[in-house]
């Protein structure tokens, strides 16, 4: 429980958090967006095909 | 051994530096400077981790709630928007498992045990407004360091989590209300976004009326590129590229037009291309020719305004970039630089840089700013007091000083090289760099690069001569000034030596100590001359 909280080891610890936390977003963020592409892909397919 | 009555505390095993007295403890004020500093350094440690946390916490839901934007204008479907939601689920229960590992390395428990324990210190801050840590190790019975780490991770994890919490209950309330009105507002979203794409297919895709076997005209920016109209041989898949007889290369569609009279095409081709087949009708070959003049005439006629237009063009550019590189930018007018010939001299200037950006930079920041000017005056003036520096140290002016002085020990004072340079260099740079040191120095308001740099290389030409001859002119000056007191010295020193000899002659009292000492004197003194009477620049300076 005791443990001396210096500056360094909050810092580098919450960076390595806050990382770690951006590299599951960009995973998250790479899938949804592939989601995204996907329906508008369809949704152009869509329209087009309503077009003729 | 000190006695521990009963009842008494413990000592713990950081009391060492307390001292007992009288019965009251105290700590000497370095102790108390450094627990403050202590106390201060870790609160700093908790803010700064609560900082960055929370910056985390604040970029990753607002990336996840402009995905989710996204999603909805773009329009997903029901399966699609369960996927997101799922992973965005996933996303979150990672960050909070995150959360645990970070809180894990901060405090030493089960990550379970220590969640509950924040969500209850949480709640406490929240039930209780404006609690402070005191109350909150009160409450808790936690002993002040625990509490305040504790009370801190609270505030910091237990906030997100009633966001969370926030986002929950908004999420419900929306799915409620998106059952009762989602299927009014998908309808209308989606007929929107169909005419809105409609819209612009119809922009991108013009029908294309040309056949294979049409006559056609290739127009690029307003002039007939072929001769004669050319037949359609093929037309590529996506319709945007058209291949003509006698040619392999694609032309773009919009650039093509259909020529309507076929038979006359297709007339002047057959009757020039087939002079065997119509070589009796002279008629109609003259006829033919003279067309074929008149064509060529109007032709020649069509070229000569284009180049004439091309060249009208280029000498408004040219203008144009030579009025942007006359002045400043910002002191132009508004009108040219929005002027779309101003954008174009602005682009074709720093395509001009660009190319030869590596020339430019160098220009600018070492000759033009005059860096390379001031280093070249700080490197000279350093150069130039060295040497004198050095016909200071010269045993001829040693010697000469020592005389007038009268002092053994009177050396002239060197002078410090690198303050003389520091100095030259401040000199020049506070007299503007290149630029403002022409202006100053010779009333050139704008010197141009070359001209600047051969006026001001003339004066640095003469200051160079003059310094390499410094050294010579110096150590001339110092052997003629030399010369007549070794002279005198020498002339001194005989006469002192003979009249010491002379004392001992006659055997009148004679410190012998003293005269030996003069005849010791007067060999250094000798010894001393010679060196002087050999040159200056044979001698070794150092």
């Amino acid at each position: 429980m005791k443990q001396q909280l210096t500056k360094d080891i909050v810092n580098k610890k919450t960076k390595a958090f806050s990382k770690a936390v951006d590299k599951h977003l960009d995973a998250y963020r790479k899938k949804v967006e592939k989601i995204i592409r996907k329906a508008e892909a369809r949704k152009v397919a869509e329209l087009k095909s309503k077009l003729g | 051994m000190a006695r521990i009555e009963r009842g008494a505390a413990m000592p713990e095993p950081g009391d060492e530096n307390e001292k007992i007295d009288g019965g009251m403890s105290y700590k000497s004020s370095e102790d108390i400077d450094k627990e403050l500093e202590d106390i201060i350094a870790q609160e700093d440690a908790v803010r700064l981790g609560q900082d960055i946390v929370e910056e985390t916490f604040g970029d990753t839901e607002a990336e996840v709630h402009n995905l989710q934007e996204r999603a909805e204008q773009v329009g997903v479907n029901e399966e699609e928007q369960e996927e997101i939601d799922s992973l965005t689920g996933n996303l979150s229960e990672t960050i909070q498992k995150e959360q645990r590992g970070l809180i894990k390395e901060f405090v030493d428990v089960e990550p379970e045990v220590l969640d509950k324990r924040v969500k209850e210190a949480a709640d406490f801050i929240k039930n209780n407004e404006g609690a402070s840590v005191e109350d909150f190790n009160e409450n808790f019975g936690l002993d002040e360091e625990t509490g305040s780490l504790y009370f801190s991770l609270a505030r910091t994890f237990g906030k997100n989590r009633e966001k969370l919490v926030e986002n929950d209950q908004e999420k419900a309330k929306k799915e409620q209300l998106g059952k009762v009105v989602g299927s009014l507002v998908e309808n209308a979203k989606s007929t929107e976004t169909e005419e809105g794409d409609e819209v612009e297919i119809g922009v991108e895709q013009e029908p294309l009326d040309i056949e294979v076997g049409n006559y056609v005209q290739w127009k690029s920016q307003g002039v007939d590129q072929f001769p004669k109209p050319k037949k359609v041989t093929a037309i590529s898949e996506d319709k945007k590229y058209v291949f003509v007889e006698n040619s392999h290369t694609g032309l773009p569609a919009d650039e093509i037009e259909k020529v309507e009279k076929e038979e006359e095409a297709t007339n002047t081709e057959e009757g020039s291309g087939n002079t065997d087949a119509s070589a009796g009708d002279t008629a109609q070959n003259k006829s033919d020719y003279d067309g074929w003049k008149q064509y060529v005439e109007k032709e020649k006629q069509v070229i000569n305004e284009a180049k004439r237009k091309e060249q009208a063009g280029v000498t408004a550019q040219v203008e144009t970039i030579f009025a942007a590189a006359r002045g400043p930018e910002s002191a132009r007018p508004e009108e040219i630089r929005s002027s779309p010939a101003g954008i174009e001299a602005r682009t074709r200037r720093a395509q001009i840089f660009g190319q030869n950006r590596e020339r430019h930079i160098s220009r600018t920041s070492e000759q033009v700013g005059g860096v390379r000017f001031e280093r070249l005056v700080r490197n000279r003036v350093h150069d130039m007091t060295s040497g004198f520096n050095s016909i200071l140290a010269s045993q001829g002016l040693r010697s000469l000083t020592q005389s007038l002085f009268k002092s053994e020990n009177m050396e002239p004072a060197q002078i410090d090289a690198d303050a003389a340079a520091r100095l030259a260099g401040r000199f020049v740079r506070r007299s503007g760099g290149f630029f403002g040191f022409a202006k100053r120095m010779f009333g050139i308001d704008q010197p141009f690069r070359r001209v600047g740099t051969r006026i001001l290389r003339a004066p640095l030409t003469a200051a160079y001569a003059v310094g390499s001859r410094v050294d010579d002119m110096v150590s001339a000056a110092a052997t003629y000034v030399e010369r007549p007191i070794a002279q005198f010295r020498s002339h001194r020193a005989q006469v002192q030596e003979r009249a010491a000899l002379r004392q001992l002659e006659t055997g009148r009292s004679v410190d012998v100590e003293r005269v030996q000492g003069f005849i010791n004197k007067t060999r250094e003194m000798q010894g001393r001359l010679d060196r002087v009477n050999t040159p200056v620049t044979e001698r070794d300076r150092t």
